[in-house]
């Protein structure tokens, strides 16, 4: 079910028609400019350029997208990012071929109690909507492609200096860095800042520990086949052997 | 606390860290009433908030779970704010940066060098809830360094005066380990000795390194730099004994491995004084008064200690609420070795004490040690599998005695379990950010001529990359005996605290003798990579306050070193007044009811974590304060 402000609006983001969905993102990122620039005129508290955006974190189809897009970027698995996510229609043993377009209304974003997905697409949103919107968009677009990961992937991973790139492609990128780095450290590195290290690599970069249930669910360590330190959920005498397998962990 | 006002306490013991609270625990189980003024906030119901503040730190140093805060509006608290100051280690940077070393306005101690003071401390229970738990004896030499090596000096007791001690503070702190591994230079228990908890179990990187120095025998030539007296073909790598419960202990669980004893134990399997300290106030004859700050050790006519003046505090940097003194017939001075010679310092007495209390011999203040750690970290050419388990399970001890220290100082060696957390600014973070966004602050990443990184990566690539490299991150570190010299020394700064209080100043620097320390840690550090196949990254910041330069087979090398938090030797203890501070009861040798206790009173540090002896030491002098000062 597409969200229930998307259909104030009079659109919806559920749509896998390229064409379409390119129009609606168009269309949504220049209603997100023109809140921004009269965010730009009241106080900041109001908030209006997340509200003015589409990306909804109480959609259940954003957050697939999300989760789709944060598993494709960090690399682990999205029912690991995410306990209890599904696309449906689920897979068929043996495939069906071609396989069947993902149905996002009756996918699953997930239902873990920990809930840290539904922290970080709000963390994001609220500080970067359009941006985030453009990469739902992406992944959106790239729902059904053989290789959904690897088309995201590469439509993020260019140089700074490709001519055939936007401003807004870049911003995206470091964006995606930026998400990438809250799912592994549970922390916040702002993508200006990441963009300017790139630049001159010398300052000591800052970041925000996002909070502290974030820190404690980062997947850096995990991904070392071991825990963020000070939040073990091992027991006594687990590290004098060699650890579970990586699939165990990521 | 108007009651405080008109009574007269059996005991009063100015701090509740390690020996406070232990002094404080066997005086109350003795029925002596007994008062502990503590200068920072009190002790919390549960970690939970300590543990927040933890997992929020955008610097998980050792002080960050603890109060005061670190950071103010602008920076680092300006510690002229602070009503009970301390020193955290991003004060230890380098001149004219974040974290100054030498800015009063950044650091609160008040570092006149040459060398930075590295080690840093915290007020809540003695801020020893950050402690890594190690229980090391020191061994039997340690105590007798002038007769045995014509270096240093000797304490005024022996090993065995203190072994049945050790074995009390072992089941107080409740220490894991194993006694018949624990048999190394010299060091002995009583017969059928056992630790109160068998021991912690070797992490899969001391295996490693036991498996890459022992698996064949070292050659002589290979072990000649290291002076030991008779060739030696093997260097055991050893559990280290810890108050880690390795079994439910006291009501507390056994560790399960958050690779996270400092700053904090987040299952509180790992002892800490405030245990202690609720195990005191349970006997129903200790008080603990919190956000009290002892200001003056007052001594009458008679020489002997009449009161302790305290200033009372609400807030960190808020007004003083309460100004008032306590009486006791007995008083213990339990703060550390760079408070407790400072409130020594500050005790003047109208001019009666000018030196100080305490302080006839001109020593307090003096002698002031740590154990320089000197860092070395590498990458293991097959998965060692860090992060796992406590912060340190093994180490080295066999290196620290034996007939080198007729020339140069000891070292002990120990295997760090937490990867390149901390060498390399904060690990997981930097190594993360290094292949996210294409750097090389790790050093894990090189592009070659460019200071950017090789590689930035998204999904499994950047998975397969950190696992790759994090599961092969090794550092060791060496901790090295460091010369009491008196010009290494705690005085009163002209520089004042929140309350107005004078703050501690610092001289400090290296000795020949432990400089050569230095060189064969270096070496041996050579030897140890070698065996692990390692590639060295370890580097020293050219403006790294604390690098140094010393001369190895021909070549200039650059080392550093950081705080071990082992603050010793300010209070020496000793047979003679005129060269001591203290007898060997902890007893001032002024003042016949004063104790100064905690590691200000070792004559010398050896290479052993101090906290065991530490708490020996206080038990001890705990009996002795019953037997000989409520003596009837």
């Amino acid at each position: 079910m597409p969200g229930a402000l998307d259909h104030q609006r009079g659109f919806t983001l559920e749509t896998t028609d390229d064409e379409q969905a390119d129009a609606v993102t168009r269309r949504t990122v220049l209603t997100g400019a023109a809140a921004a620039t009269a965010a730009a005129t009241v106080p900041a508290v109001l908030d209006t350029p997340a509200r003015a955006h589409s990306v909804d974190p109480n959609s259940r189809e954003h957050m697939v997208l999300f989760v789709l897009l944060s598993s494709a970027l960090t690399g682990i698995t999205a029912p690991k990012l995410a306990p209890g996510f599904r696309l449906e229609p689920r897979p068929t043993n043996p495939p069906t071929v071609p396989a069947p377009p993902v149905d996002l209304a009756k996918s699953v974003p997930g239902s873990d109690p920990v809930d840290i997905k539904r922290e970080y697409l709000t963390w994001a949103n609220e500080k970067y909507p359009s941006g985030l919107e453009n990469l739902l968009q992406l992944v959106r677009k790239n729902l059904n492609a053989p290789n959904r990961e690897q088309a995201i992937i590469e439509a993020l991973q260019f140089g700074d200096d490709d001519k055939s790139k936007t401003a807004s492609d870049l911003d995206a990128k470091y964006l995606a860095r930026s998400i990438v780095l809250m799912w592994y450290l549970g922390a916040w590195y702002e993508p200006a800042e990441l963009k300017a290290l790139r630049k001159d690599p010398r300052p000591v970069p800052a970041f925000r520990v996002v909070s502290p249930k974030a820190y404690t669910q980062a997947w850096a360590l995990r991904v070392a086949q071991a825990h963020p330190m000070g939040f073990s959920e091992m027991q006594f005498g687990y590290w004098t052997r060699p650890p579970n397998p990586r699939a165990d962990f990521a | 606390m108007a009651a405080e006002a008109d009574k007269v306490w059996d005991v009063a013991i100015v701090g509740s860290g390690f020996a406070g609270a232990l002094i404080a625990n066997a005086l109350g189980k003795g029925r002596k009433n007994v008062i502990v003024l503590e200068a920072g906030a009190g002790i919390p119901p549960n970690i939970n908030a300590y543990m927040r503040r933890f997992y929020s730190a955008f610097a998980k140093v050792p002080e960050s779970p603890y109060t005061p805060e670190i950071f103010g509006p602008n920076g680092l608290s300006d510690p002229s704010a602070v009503n009970a100051g301390r020193p955290t280690v991003l004060s230890l940077g380098p001149k004219g940066g974040f974290g100054d070393w030498t800015d009063p306005k950044q650091a609160y101690l008040i570092q006149k060098g040459p060398r930075p003071f590295g080690s840093t401390y915290d007020r809540v229970a003695g801020g020893t809830s950050h402690w890594l738990g190690t229980c090391l004896r020191f061994v039997p030499n340690d105590f007798k360094m002038k007769s045995h090596y014509g270096q240093l000096l000797d304490w005024p007791i022996e090993y065995k005066d203190l072994n049945s001690w050790y074995g009390e503070a072992e089941a107080e702190l409740g220490v894991s380990g194993d006694a018949d591994e624990q048999k190394f230079c010299g060091v002995e228990f009583p017969s059928g000795y056992t630790y109160p908890m068998r021991k912690i179990p070797n992490s899969m990187t001391d295996q490693y390194v036991d498996k890459s120095l022992n698996s064949n025998p070292l050659t002589e030539d290979e072990t000649r730099f290291l002076g030991m007296g008779t060739p030696i073909t093997r260097i055991p790598v050893r559990g280290v004994p810890a108050a880690r419960n390795s079994e439910p202990y006291r009501n507390r669980r056994a560790c399960a491995g958050n690779t996270n004893c400092i700053p904090i134990c987040p299952i509180q399997a790992k002892y800490d004084p405030t245990i202690t300290l609720n195990d005191a106030r349970n006997t129903g004859f200790v008080t603990i008064a919190e956000r009290t700050v002892a200001s003056e050790i007052v001594v009458g006519e008679n020489g002997l200690v009449s009161e302790i003046r305290f200033i009372r505090y609400r807030t960190d940097t808020g007004q003083t609420t309460e100004r008032g003194s306590v009486r006791a017939r007995v008083y213990v001075i339990a703060a550390n070795a760079i408070e407790t010679p400072r409130l020594l310092l500050m005790s003047k007495n109208g001019g009666r004490t000018a030196r100080g209390v305490a302080n006839r011999s001109d020593m307090v203040g003096r002698n002031l040690m740590d154990h320089p750690y000197y860092v070395v970290w590498g990458l293991s050419p097959e998965q060692i599998y860090p992060y796992r388990g406590p912060l340190i399970t093994s180490g080295i001890g066999d290196l620290c005695d034996g007939p080198f220290r007729h020339e140069r100082a000891a070292f002990r060696v120990d295997i760090g379990n937490e990867g390149w957390n901390f060498v390399v600014g904060g690990d997981p973070n930097v190594t993360t950010l290094d292949f996210v966004n294409g750097l090389n602050r790790s050093g894990l990443n090189p592009r070659p001529d460019s200071l950017l990184g090789n590689e930035a990566l998204f999904g499994k690539a950047l998975a397969d990359r950190l696992n790759e490299k994090f599961t092969r991150q090794f550092r060791c570190g060496f901790l090295i005996e460091q010369t009491p010299d008196a010009d290494n020394r705690v005085t009163l700064s002209d520089f004042k605290d929140g309350l107005g209080l004078p703050r501690p100043q610092i001289s400090y620097n290296l000795s020949d003798y432990t400089r050569r320390g230095f060189i064969a840690a270096h070496r041996m550090k050579d030897l140890l990579f070698k065996k692990m196949r390692l590639t060295e990254f370890t580097r020293v910041d050219p403006d790294d306050p604390t690098r140094f330069e010393e001369e190895i087979d021909g070549k200039p090398v650059n080392m550093n070193y950081i705080g071990a938090g082992h603050i010793m030797g300010t209070c020496r203890m000793g047979g003679d007044p005129k060269q001591s501070v203290v007898d060997k009861f902890q007893r001032s040798h002024d003042h016949k009811n004063l104790y100064l206790v905690g590691s200000s009173t070792f004559p010398t540090g050896a290479t052993a974590n101090p906290t065991l002896t530490i708490a020996a030491l206080s038990l001890r002098t705990a009996k002795h304060i019953l037997d000989s000062d409520f003596r009837r």
